[in-house]
């Protein structure tokens, strides 16, 4: 059963982009399988918002579909997903900060019964996010793929072209510049 | 998908003072692992039905890593090198082929084409310079209007006004002499 093999962890990523290039598109459910959990917690914790992770967390699919055919295969098909939801989330963090104070984040995760802690892990969390996100290029990248995506800095160094030292460099200064944001966040 | 926690020793160096910042961020990522909604999968392939199917641009597909290693990548190169060379040849036919097509189309035309526009370009340069210098006599003002016809002209006014002329535009010092050849039909007459 090739299918089978396909859902293997160590199913060659080059294969199954060449394989969904030659007209196969029902192999790329099997990327989507692989990746949906990463891709939309990514989403996720960039929007704070479930309704708006799931939407871009799609989005990012399918244009990571269109955009099959530039995937060079140097990296993790992972991480190059990762990298266009990261992109897409921020973009519509963006275009909705407007409307940002009118509809607060709901707490995510399991927010519990207590009423005043959910809103306070809720407002530290939309103070995590915020911080993050008004990092800087291209230290925001860089934070937002080792802790939202959850990828190691090998799978950035490759996904992003960079050396791994400068991704290093990147994720130290990204942390040093966070420290006040989140203060500044967590006190406003 | 399991956690992978932030582990400092991931950094060469530590981060100035980003302890509180990492345990914040750490305590959010625990806190936001959520699964994908259900259905999601389903969704995304049908929203990737309507889409055309994805193709390989020819670039990629040469510059694209071979998993099959030095051979198929030794075949990418030489369509790459088949590929250049048909189209060098091509535009060099395509070349030859306007430049017969412009050959046969005007026939003779473009090789006597440029003398008279070199000599009519001549003439009236030097007669502007013919007609400053000959103020020193009023008989030669009388010569500088007429010289398209150069009829009424005296055989001697030309060849002793264009050195001067000469002289005066050294861009045309080349093309100046030929005035004097218009005085041999003033030689005719007289």
């Amino acid at each position: 059963m090739e299918r089978t093999a396909w859902h293997d962890e160590g199913v060659d990523d080059r294969a199954l982009v060449d394989a969904v290039l030659a007209g196969d598109r029902d192999l790329f459910r099997v990327l989507v399988e692989r990746e949906q959990v990463t891709v939309y917690r990514a989403c996720l914790r960039i929007l704070g918002r479930p309704h708006d992770a799931e939407d871009v967390a799609q989005e990012s699919f399918v244009m990571a579909y269109r955009a099959l055919a530039s995937y060079r295969g140097d990296g993790p098909l992972g991480g190059w997903l990762l990298r266009i939801a990261t992109r897409q989330a921020y973009r519509r963090l963006g275009q909705r900060r407007e409307t940002a104070e009118l509809h607060p984040d709901m707490p995510l995760g399991a927010p519990g019964s207590d009423p005043l802690a959910a809103t306070l892990a809720g407002e530290r969390q939309r103070a995590v996010r915020l911080a993050v996100a008004a990092l800087g290029e291209p230290y925001r990248e860089v934070v937002a793929l080792r802790f939202f995506g959850e990828m190691s800095l090998d799978e950035i160094a490759a996904a992003t072209h960079r050396p791994l030292n400068t991704v290093k460099t990147h994720l130290r200064r990204g942390l040093e510049r966070l420290r006040p944001v989140i203060a500044a966040e967590a006190a406003a | 998908m399991s956690r992978r926690p932030f582990d400092p020793r991931e950094l060469d160096r530590p981060a100035d003072g980003a302890d509180e910042s990492l345990a914040e961020l750490e305590r959010f990522v625990t806190s936001t692992a959520t699964d994908a909604p259900s259905g999601f999968t389903e969704r995304v392939m049908n929203a990737v039905a309507e889409e055309p199917a994805p193709r390989r641009r020819l670039l990629g597909w040469l510059l694209a890593p071979s998993p099959a290693g030095g051979a198929q990548r030794f075949a990418r190169v030489g369509v790459l090198a088949a590929t250049l060379v048909l189209a060098f040849a091509g535009a060099l036919f395509a070349g030859e082929l306007a430049s017969l097509v412009r050959d046969f189309g005007s026939g003779e035309t473009p090789t006597p084409s440029p003398t008279p526009s070199v000599t009519e370009s001549v003439a009236p340069t030097p007669s502007p310079s013919i007609e400053a210098t000959p103020p020193t006599s009023p008989d030669a003002t009388m010569d500088g209007s007429p010289t398209p016809g150069s009829t009424g002209a005296s055989p001697q006014a030309t060849p002793v006004e264009t050195p001067e002329a000469s002289d005066d535009d050294t861009p045309e010092e080349s093309e100046t002499p030929r005035p004097s050849a218009t005085a041999t039909p003033a030689q005719t007459p007289g």
